[in-house]
C-alpha cells in the first residue's frame, strides 16, 4: 500500500455514486466481486457501491480493507439519501449519533474539524421508514457501515453524510433515480469539502502510520528480523527527525549487518543533543 | 471555539451544566447516558481528536479525591490529588495524558460539591495533620476556569481549614479568580516551567513562560504564594545556561517570599506510556533526545538526570531556602517525590 492519504466512499446506489464517480473520474477495478469497486487514477479515491442494508453496507465496507484499498489511515465517507422529520429535500446533513432500531445502544462518530453543515441524529432500520414523527434522519445503512469502518481506521476518519430525499411532505415513492443523483450533485461542494478535510487528516495519519521510505531500502540490503525491522522503523524516524541535514544511507553503508546498524542508529540519538536555539 | 458539547442526561438540568452550555451558543448539544460512551472508547485518536476537542460534562461517582503515592508531596503529612477535568487544552509533548487516554475531548464534572464534600471530610477526619491537596493531575486546574469556575468554587472551601494546602498547577495566564480575591495562605498557584526556547517548541498552544512569568508576578506582588515547578527537566545543548537564565529571570521578578516551594523532576514516562505517546508523535524532536529504557521507565541516562538535578537544585538553593525545594525521582512512578 502506498503511503498516501485515501478515502474510501461507500454509497448504497449506483444513483448516489454517480456524481462522485464522474467528478474523480472513477473506473470500475473489481472483477466480479459481490460490490463494484471504483478507483480513480491517483487511487486516492475508491468507491464501493454495496446495495441497500447494513449488512450490505458492513460487507462492503470489509470487502475495501480485504483488497487492500483501505489502509489503516484510510478516511471512511459513508454518502447517501435519507428520510427526516422535519428538514426540506436536499439538506446535506453530517451525522453525530446513530442508532439501530430495535436498540437503545447509541455510537457518536466524531466531528473532528468544524463544518458548517447542519448535524443530525441518524436511526438505521433493516426496512425503509415512513414514520417520519421524529426531528431525525433514517436510512438503511448508517449503522452498519460505522460499526464496521470503526474497526478499520480510527471513528475520527469516519464520516456519514445524509442528504434528505423523502420526508412527511415528500413521498419516498416519488423518488427516482435521476432525481437522486440531482440531490448528490446539488451538494457536491460541500461533499468535496468535507472529503479534502478528511484527506488531510488521513495524509497525516499515513506519515505517521508508514516507516519513511528510506527503511525499505534498508530492508532490502540488509537481513532483519521482524522485531529489528520495528526498532529500525522507530529509530529511524527518530535519527531522520534529529539529523535533517545528514544522510542516513551513506552513513550505514559500511556496516555489514543489521545489528551495526540499530547500534549506530542508537548511539547517535543516545549521544545527541538537542540544540533547542536553533528549532524555531 | 467548542461547536460540540456532549452532556450526560443526569446533568443536563444541572446548574452548572446549563451554565457552561451557555457560553457556547452555537455548540451541538448532544445526549449522552455517561461520558464513557464517548471517551476513551477503542480506536479513538487522541492526535485527531485534539484538533477539534469537544466538551463531555459528566458526573464523578467514585475515586473524587485519590491519596498521592507514597513520597509525593512538598512538605504535608497527608497528600491527595484530585481533578474536576480529563484534559488539557494545551498540547505539550512530554504530557502524560497523552499516553493516558485515547481521546482528547474535555470531560467536566460538574458535581464539584461532591469534591467539597470529600474534601471537607478528610479535613475533619485528619484535623491535626498538615494536609495537601493537589488539583490538576489530570488536566490543567486553571487554563478553563473562565468556562467553568472551578476554582471560585472549591477555594472558599478551604478557608475553615488553615491546616489543609491545596495546590492548583497550572500553566495558564489567565488571573482570574486570583485576581479578584484576597489570597489565602492555604492556596499555592503551582506554575509548570521550562527555559522559553524549550516551552516554545514543547509547550504547543500554552502560554509563553514570559507570559507565565509575569503572571506569577501579577499574583505574586497580590500576596499569593506561588510554587515553581520544573517537572520535567528537558536536557538538550546548553540546558545550564538555559536553566540558570530561566532561574535569574524568574528571581528577578518575584522575591522569593513569594515562593512556597520549588519542585523538580526528570523526564520520565512508564514504557507502555511512552510508546504509546510516541507512535503518536514519532517524528517530535523530544524524542530525539537520549532517551533509553530503564527497566519499566523510559528517561534520560541516569548520569544525565543526576548532573541535571545537581545543577539545578544548586540553582535553586541560589533563590530560595533548601527546606523548600523537593526533587521527583523516577523509579516505578511518573509522580513521585522527596524532600531533597
Amino acid at each position: 500500500m502506498k503511503n498516501t492519504p485515501v478515502i474510501c466512499w461507500i454509497v448504497a446506489l449506483k444513483v448516489e455514486a454517480k456524481p462522485i464517480i464522474a467528478y474523480f473520474k472513477m473506473s470500475r477495478i473489481d472483477h466480479g466481486l459481490k460490490f463494484p469497486i471504483f478507483e480513480d487514477q491517483t487511487k486516492n479515491n475508491c468507491l464501493i457501491i454495496t446495495g441497500v442494508g447494513q449488512l450490505n453496507s458492513s460487507q462492503a465496507t470489509q470487502l475495501l480493507r480485504n483488497e487492500n484499498k483501505a489502509p489503516p489511515w484510510a478516511g471512511f465517507i459513508n454518502i447517501g439519501i435519507a428520510g427526516h422529520g422535519i428538514a426540506s429535500m436536499g439538506t446535506l446533513f453530517l451525522v453525530d449519533k446513530i442508532r439501530q432500531h430495535n436498540s437503545t445502544k447509541y455510537s457518536y462518530p466524531s466531528v473532528v474539524f468544524p463544518l458548517k453543515l447542519p448535524r443530525s441524529e441518524l436511526l438505521t432500520s433493516d426496512y425503509p421508514t415512513t414514520d417520519y414523527k421524529r426531528d431525525i434522519l433514517f436510512d438503511m445503512e448508517g449503522y452498519g457501515f460505522f460499526k464496521t469502518a470503526s474497526r478499520l481506521s480510527p471513528k475520527e476518519l469516519i464520516i456519514l453524510l445524509k442528504i434528505v430525499s423523502d420526508g412527511p411532505e415528500e413521498d419516498v415513492k416519488n423518488l427516482t433515480g435521476k432525481k437522486v443523483s440531482k440531490l448528490v450533485s446539488a451538494n457536491i461542494g460541500s461533499i468535496l469539502d468535507v472529503s479534502e478535510k478528511l484527506r488531510s487528516i488521513s495524509a497525516s495519519e499515513a506519515r505517521r502510520l508508514s516507516p519513511p521510505d528510506i527503511c525499505s531500502d534498508i530492508l532490502s540490503g540488509w537481513h532483519f528480523t521482524v522485531s529489528q525491522e520495528h526498532q529500525l522503523n522507530a529509530l529511524v524516524k527518530r535519527w531522520l527527525t534529529a539529523f535533517p541535514n545528514r544522510t542516513l544511507d551513506n552513513e550505514i553503508k559500511k556496516f555489514s549487518d543489521s545489528k551495526q546498524i540499530l547500534y549506530f542508529l542508537k548511539s547517535s540519538l543516545d549521544n545527541n543533543k538537542v540544540d533547542w536555539e536553533n528549532l524555531w | 471555539m467548542v461547536d460540540t458539547i456532549y452532556v450526560e442526561e443526569e446533568v443536563l438540568e444541572h446548574p452548572r451544566a446549563k451554565l457552561i452550555i451557555s457560553k457556547f451558543p452555537l455548540a451541538r448539544i448532544i445526549e449522552i447516558d455517561r461520558f464513557g460512551e464517548v471517551f476513551n472508547k477503542r480506536n479513538q485518536n487522541f492526535k485527531i481528536q485534539k484538533i477539534n476537542p469537544a466538551i463531555i460534562l459528566a458526573k464523578k461517582y467514585k475515586k473524587l479525591i485519590l491519596p498521592a503515592p507514597d513520597g509525593f508531596g512538598i512538605g504535608g503529612k497527608r497528600n491527595y490529588y484530585f481533578s474536576h477535568m480529563y484534559n488539557c487544552i494545551y498540547d505539550c509533548r512530554y504530557c502524560f495524558l497523552q499516553g493516558m487516554y485515547s481521546s482528547a475531548n474535555y470531560v467536566i464534572f460538574i458535581n464539584f460539591e461532591d469534591f467539597a464534600e470529600q474534601i471537607i471530610q478528610i479535613n475533619k477526619e485528619f484535623s491535626k495533620d498538615n494536609i495537601t491537596f493537589f488539583s490538576g493531575y489530570d488536566c490543567d486546574s486553571l487554563a478553563l476556569e473562565n468556562i467553568t469556575g472551578f476554582l471560585d468554587y472549591i477555594l472558599p472551601i478551604f478557608s475553615p481549614y488553615p491546616k489543609s494546602m491545596l495546590e492548583v498547577r497550572t500553566k495558564s495566564a489567565k488571573l482570574k479568580p486570583m485576581a479578584i480575591v484576597s489570597p489565602p495562605d492555604n492556596c499555592i498557584i503551582a506554575y509548570s516551567l521550562m527555559p522559553e526556547i524549550m516551552s516554545k517548541v514543547l509547550d504547543h498552544k500554552a502560554p509563553s513562560i514570559e507570559r507565565r512569568i509575569k503572571s506569577m508576578t501579577d499574583l505574586a506582588n497580590r500576596g499569593w504564594k506561588i510554587g515553581l515547578r520544573f517537572d520535567p527537566l528537558i536536557y538538550g545543548k546548553n540546558w545550564k545556561e538555559l536553566y540558570t537564565e530561566l532561574i535569574e529571570s524568574i528571581s528577578k521578578n518575584i522575591p522569593s517570599e513569594a515562593i512556597h516551594s520549588i519542585s523538580f523532576g526528570p523526564l520520565r514516562f512508564p514504557r507502555a506510556m511512552f510508546q504509546k505517546i510516541f507512535k503518536l508523535y514519532p517524528d517530535d524532536i523530544l524524542f530525539t533526545g537520549p532517551i533509553t529504557q530503564r527497566g519499566s521507565i523510559m528517561a534520560y541516562s541516569e548520569e544525565i538526570e543526576n548532573e541535571m538535578a545537581l545543577h539545578c537544585r544548586q540553582l535553586f538553593s541560589n533563590f530560595v531556602s533548601d527546606s523548600i525545594i523537593f526533587q521527583c525521582v523516577s523509579e516505578g512512578s511518573s509522580n513521585l517525590s522527596d524532600q531533597v
